[in-house]
């Protein structure tokens, strides 16, 4: 393959920018959980990072469970890279589907102030980061990773790509897709968004609010916990993997407009490349001021973000 | 947009089988008690042995296993008992205790909380005379005393409350009459009551009796003349001066009583023997209680001058209407809150004086600090209604201005100050950091202000771990000077060696500063500035209709909230000589929000009740290792008071009275009162209307059928 | 366009007007809400502005009080003090310091606050104590805590809400809050207060003591008014000049008596064909005209 002079000195860039474009994406999975529950409830769903964690160790146990410490290889492999996502997809459905149900539905029904989400909320992350250290032990694990993604895929430019970052983006971009052609295309997604506009008016079209209401955490939380599975594949998994994940991911949500489906994933891109390149200069552990940066200089000069607010305008 | 019509529709008007089921489900009680028995077996869990990553099913296992699992089922029963108790008598409770026959049942209804504490107070006393601690009948003393005078006060003040002035003066001379009879009587009488008694048993009772006695004449008295003198003297001006005053006359007859209430085999412990022995003090039982009682009745008589106005109204028109709009703002009992007040500030004062060296570094280095933190981002989030999830960063900051005062950080500054010194240099750097971090985020919309603030915690932390050259990195910074605060250790030392000695004038320090900052912050709450953060939390485009810089007294609030913060780093920073950076990770931040949420927000008491529960308990019970207690489970019972109180109590356990308010008519639908969506007014109004009207287990204490 | 110079009384010379609106034009993306309007309200002056639904009185009511800021225009205010300043830029609060206080067509009172509170936010935001002064008590705090005291009473007793003192502002009926809103904004010592449609919604014998309230305000505290109102009766009886808006352009202007016979006016109140030759502009049937509470994110429109 031909490759510019520039791009084989430099060629820590492509690296940089495939993980970051990788991470990017992972980013963008976590933001739609928050941009969804954010559209319909107008609440930011602080707990949401532990529904990413969830499905992390989700993941992890599946896999743990059938595998042990074996590597399959091959069209194997790509079988149990689903069954992690289904596992990761399913643990962060249930949690999400029980964090409204246990910390959320009982405010509703009362219509408490906003505050009273926001602390609950808190507190639902709290406990479920803890008890999840407490059940799973403290010290991060990796999931069990088939040897399709373990390594690099080839070289550009000299450049290791990895494969997880190219399954990371695959999966994603499917997900993706897939949450985006459900809110917008089906009858579900126009419930969703009925909610997001109008809760009033699309319950006295019959729409089932609560149900509703139940439906985006699950698909927010199964979303976040396949990102929780890949997570788990490229870095680890622990009991407190998901704050900073948690909070970039919100922070992609307010990139691309909290409350827009299809700006959360522009957001999550953005943000994954925007923190991955200053890393040519500066080291790693600064990353995460970077990515704070920028939802600082969002919220201040843009606080709509790049596509707008509101799900409900999406369609 | 989508036409709703298409979406999905309710099934006919047939009920099927399904449908019934769930209606059956919903009303009934059978969804409460599985939702208490999972509470139980959740509890299980929480409280169960630990898990790992190879065996992830062992701790769950562990927790339900046998004969384990019975006993949290059966708190589970209990809690679905309790519950649905509430629900099915709750209504028959509060309607009878709210009754409305009439003004004094509804006034009673204020007030039996606090008779019963007074009356709880006093048997207290009574057990802990008798049976708990004999031979230090102090304490036990002191809640009988106290508990007398809370009592008789509340008498007095609820005659007061109900307009019936003429009673409430009837009472008070009654009371005088009584005290002032029994002060002659069982004084001398006690003395040998103790071998005729059983109750009566203890010598300490006969002088407790008559220190209430002494106590209530005086006060008693004050409280009249100050009625009657009411209309000559001068408004508002005298009463800081009276105030002043009786405070440190309580304080030195304190002293002086003690020093006489003390003479048996523990005496030589007390603050005021040592006091004594140094000669500042004369053993002087009957000029102490005096003293304390007059300085007492001053503190009173100046905060309840208003009630003492209620006794004999003004005659213009202008000072009655004022005085309603006053009795209202202040209602509930003005005299026996101020003498509560007293009680546990004494206790504060002599209780540290019994104590183990290791209760004493607990209290010192996990309670105090978190009540100062507590009452610091109580300002920020009760008042201001500002969510401030990184308040840890200003703790953070006093802390490592301390270290680089005392040269203890890489770089090294201009001058080393005294711990003592460096005390204005940390609280300025605090609020700065306030104004900074406050100046750009404050416009933010409260949701988001939230979610800043918890990154701008996370971005001190890693500042703090990763500038090494500054901040001494992850090994964080020691050798920190220990705090040496010299007022009280001369004559701490004169007596005798105690271990605690150390720990104590330091808790004296602390003291002094928890208690000014209540009151100044007392203060703010109830002057224009309080009266502008309460507004802007309720209706910011409003409250900027009236001329009102919004962003001004935000970041004031961060600013005052800081301060404290500040000072709670300087503090814990000198007092343990070093600190690492991992004590400012965010989840102190939550920490301290559990404080003030748990406690009540906008209340002052409630972040001193918070800090005690919330960092006090975890510190005792790792005191006394038990064995169902691991102290790396605290967040998981952290996180789930959190969500159990916004479910039940959102006003915390001592709420504030506006706070509650305000709760009560959001949750009633009367408007977009909400202090974190201001942008969203009408879109609040909805959820409330569509949310708040549905069906919920429990609001209205039936469980009929959906309020529609 | 005309304006009616006054002169003062005492001295012979002509006073500045008080507020002068000079072709201010705003729009909301693309629904034009005002379009150039015109307008200038004498010292001492009840000024009733009209029109119907989606006229943009409110949005000019916003403008007037810096929460929109118009695109094109300029609104200067000149207040006793003498100075003239501009309007149109400034934060809402700087507005209210100026001198212009409002109230909203839904009140918005401090649900949770007393009556007397209530009033005392709006007192107390004159006053000069700080958080220091409060936290000691210092002398002029308890100084100025005597005074806001005394004025709110005094306030509340002007609109006669003085035995509801110590009620809260959530249970006060409909017109009561009407009065009470009125209070606060008088708290603020305003010199001209601007009233967005006070009587909606109160019923005929509550109107009656609101118009005696607003010419009472006008006569004894001296306090221009600037009022919005779909009640012609009201209008008719206290207004002393009437400015008829409609699809964000005046299209008449003068004394109520001459108000009542315009055909122009009759046209835009019974909707014929007349009122869009004379409105000749987009209809503004957008948001902006609901009420204030829309005006919170839409500072820099």
């Amino acid at each position: 393959m031909h490759c510019p002079a520039y791009f084989v000195q430099n060629n820590e860039w492509i690296a940089l920018v495939s993980e970051g474009l990788a991470n990017g994406f992972l980013y963008a999975l976590i933001a739609i959980g928050y941009t969804l529950v954010y559209g319909v409830l107008r609440l930011i769903n602080f707990a949401h990072s532990e529904v990413f964690m969830m499905g992390g160790f989700g993941a992890y146990f599946a896999l743990h469970a059938a595998l042990g410490d074996s590597t399959p290889g091959g069209f194997l492999a790509l079988g149990w890279i689903v069954v992690g996502l289904a596992a990761g997809g399913l643990a962060g459905g249930v949690t999400a589907y029980g964090l409204e149900r246990v910390a959320y539905r009982p405010l509703r029904r009362r219509g408490a102030p906003k505050f009273t989400y926001l602390i609950a909320a808190i507190g639902a992350s709290l406990f479920l980061q803890n008890i999840a250290g407490k059940e799973f032990g403290r010290q991060g694990v990796f999931v069990p990773e088939p040897k399709l993604v373990a390594g690099n895929a080839f070289y550009l430019c000299g450049a290791p790509v990895q494969q997880i970052w190219i399954l990371v983006i695959l999966v994603s971009v499917l997900m993706l897709i897939f949450a985006d052609t459900l809110v917008n295309r089906t009858k579900l997604g126009r419930g969703i968004r009925a909610v997001a506009q109008d809760g009033e008016v699309a319950s006295l079209m019959g729409v089932n609010i609560d149900r509703t209401i139940a439906t985006t955490f699950i698909l927010g939380g199964i979303l976040g916990g396949a990102a929780g599975c890949l997570w788990g594949m490229q870095y680890q998994v622990g009991y407190q993997m998901g704050f900073i994940p948690g909070l970039k991911g919100f922070t992609a949500a307010v990139l691309g407009g909290i409350g827009n489906l299809r700006g959360a994933m522009l957001g999550g891109i953005i943000l994954g490349l925007v923190e991955a390149i200053p890393i040519k200069w500066i080291s790693t552990s600064w990353q995460d001021v970077v990515a704070f940066g920028v939802l600082v200089t969002v919220l201040m000069f843009r606080p709509t973000g790049i596509l707008g607010e509101r799900l409900g305008r999406v369609a | 947009m989508t036409a709703p019509a298409s979406l999905e529709h309710e099934p006919g008007t047939a009920r099927s089988t399904r449908t019934l089921l769930v209606d059956v489900w919903r009303n009934s009680y059978a969804r409460l008690f599985v939702a208490s028995m999972l509470a139980g077996l959740v509890l299980a869990v929480m409280t169960g042995p630990e898990g790992s990553a190879t065996a992830p099913l062992s701790g769950i296992t562990g927790s339900l296993s046998a004969p384990r699992v019975y006993w949290f089922l059966a708190v589970g029963l209990v809690l679905f008992v309790v519950r649905a108790g509430w629900l099915r008598f709750g209504s028959v409770v509060t309607q009878w205790t709210r009754g409305v026959r009439g003004r004094m049942l509804h006034v009673l209804a204020a007030t039996p909380r606090r008779v019963v504490a007074d009356l709880a107070l006093i048997g207290f006393g009574f057990v802990y005379v008798s049976w708990i601690s004999p031979h230090d009948p102090w304490k036990g003393g002191l809640c009988i005393q106290f508990g007398a005078s809370l009592l008789a006060l509340e008498v007095v003040s609820l005659a007061l409350r109900t307009g019936r002035p003429r009673v409430a003066r009837i009472l008070i001379y009654g009371f005088v009459a009584l005290y002032g009879a029994l002060a002659w009587l069982t004084g001398p009488v006690s003395r040998y009551l103790d071998t005729i008694g059983v109750v009566l048993h203890n010598p300490v009772l006969g002088k407790t009796l008559l220190a209430t006695a002494g106590f209530l004449v005086t006060v008693e008295l004050l409280v009249v003349l100050l009625g009657s003198l009411r209309a000559r003297a001068a408004r508002r001006r005298g009463r800081g001066v009276l105030v002043g005053l009786g405070v440190v006359l309580v304080a030195y007859g304190f002293l002086t009583w003690t020093s006489w209430s003390q003479w048996d085999a523990k005496a030589s412990k007390s603050l005021a023997s040592f006091l004594s022995r140094d000669h500042l003090l004369v053993h002087a039982p009957m000029a102490g209680v005096l003293l304390m009682a007059l300085g007492a009745a001053l503190v009173l008589g100046g905060l309840g001058w208003l009630i003492a106005d209620a006794a004999d109204p003004d005659a213009t028109r202008t000072a009655r209407i004022l005085h309603r709009y006053h009795a209202v703002d202040r209602a509930q009992g003005a005299l026996g809150k101020p003498a509560l007040v007293l009680f546990v500030l004494l206790l504060a004062l002599e209780w540290p004086l019994h104590m183990s060296t290791s209760s004493l570094s607990n209290i010192n280095l996990q309670i105090m600090p978190y009540v100062l933190l507590g009452l610091g981002l109580n300002v920020v989030i009760g008042w201001a209604g500002l969510l401030d999830l990184g308040y840890i960063a200003f703790y953070a900051i006093g802390a490592y201005t301390t270290a680089y005062f005392t040269g203890a950080l890489p770089v090294h500054p201009p001058f080393i100050l005294s711990d003592f010194w460096l005390i204005p240099f940390a609280i300025a750097a605090a609020m700065l950091a306030g104004v900074l971090l406050g100046t750009p985020t404050l416009r933010l919309r409260g949701d988001y202000l939230a979610i800043v603030t918890l990154g701008f915690g996370e971005i001190i932390f890693i500042f703090a771990t990763n500038l090494t050259g500054i901040t001494g990195g992850s090994f964080g910074a020691s050798g920190i000077p220990y705090f040496n605060f010299h007022v009280l250790t001369p004559i701490l030392k004169a007596g005798q060696q105690w271990s605690a000695i150390s720990y104590l004038p330091s808790y004296y320090l602390l003291l002094g500063v928890v208690i000014v900052s209540m009151v100044a912050f007392n203060f703010l709450n109830n002057s224009k500035v309080g009266r502008t953060w309460t507004a802007l939390r309720e209706d910011e485009p409003a409250a900027d209709s009236l001329g009102i810089n919004a962003l001004k007294y935000k970041v004031m609030a961060f600013a005052i909230g800081a301060s404290t913060g500040g000072f709670a780093g300087v503090f814990v920073a000198s007092q343990s000589g070093q600190f690492l950076p991992t004590s400012f990770m965010v989840q102190f931040s939550i920490t301290v929000v559990v404080v003030v949420v748990f406690g009540g927000m906008g209340s002052l008491a409630g972040p001193v009740i918070g800090a005690i529960v919330i960092q006090g308990l975890p510190a005792y019970l790792q005191q006394q290792s038990y064995t169902w207690y691991n102290t790396l489970d605290l967040y998981i019972y952290l996180g789930a008071i959190l969500i159990v109180m916004m479910i039940f109590r959102p006003q915390g356990i001592i709420p504030s009275r506006r706070r509650r308010r305000e709760i009560q008519l959001v949750e009633s639908g009367g408007g977009p009162v909400d202090d974190l969506a201001d942008a969203d007014a009408g879109d609040v109004a909805w959820r409330t209307r569509v949310f708040g009207s549905g069906y919920f287990l429990g609001e209205r204490g039936y469980l009929g059928s959906e309020t529609r | 366009m005309t304006t009616v110079e006054r002169a003062d009384a005492a001295t012979g010379v002509p006073a500045p007007a008080l507020f002068t609106i000079e072709h201010v034009t705003l729009r909301f993306g693309g629904v034009t809400s005002l379009n150039d309007v015109s307008i200038t309200q004498q010292r001492g002056e009840i000024l009733a502005i009209i029109g119907p639904n989606g006229a943009g009185k409110t949005s000019l009511f916003n403008c007037l009080t810096g929460v929109y800021r118009p695109q094109e225009g300029s609104i200067h205010l000149s207040p006793s003090s003498g100075k003239t300043h501009q309007i149109n830029g400034l934060k809402p609060y700087r507005v209210t310091r100026l001198g212009v206080a409002r109230t909203f067509q839904t009140s918005r009172l401090f649900g949770a606050m007393t009556t007397f509170e209530n009033v005392r936010v709006g007192v107390e935001s004159t006053q000069r104590t700080g958080p220091v002064g409060a936290m000691l008590r210092l002398p002029r705090t308890l100084e100025e805590e005597r005074e806001s005291d005394l004025r709110t009473l005094h306030l509340l007793e002007f609109v006669g809400l003085e035995h509801r003192s110590g009620a809260l502002a959530s249970t006060l009926p409909y017109g009561d809050r009407r009065k009470l809103e009125i209070a606060r904004a008088l708290g603020t010592r305003p010199e001209v207060l601007l009233l967005d449609e006070p009587a909606a919604g109160t019923n005929p014998a509550e109107k009656l003591v609101l118009a005696e309230l607003i010419r009472r305000i006008n006569d004894e505290l001296g306090v221009s008014v600037l009022l919005i109102e779909h009640d012609m009766k009201l209008v008719m009886s206290v207004a002393e000049r009437i400015v008829v808006l409609n699809f964000g352009r005046v299209i008449a202007e003068g004394s109520p008596a001459s108000i009542q016979r315009d055909p122009v006016v009759i046209d835009a109140y019974l909707g014929t064909s007349h009122a869009e030759e004379a409105a000749g502009g987009t209809p503004a049937t957008g948001a902006p005209d609901d009420d204030g509470s829309t005006g919170a994110g839409g500072g820099t429109a």
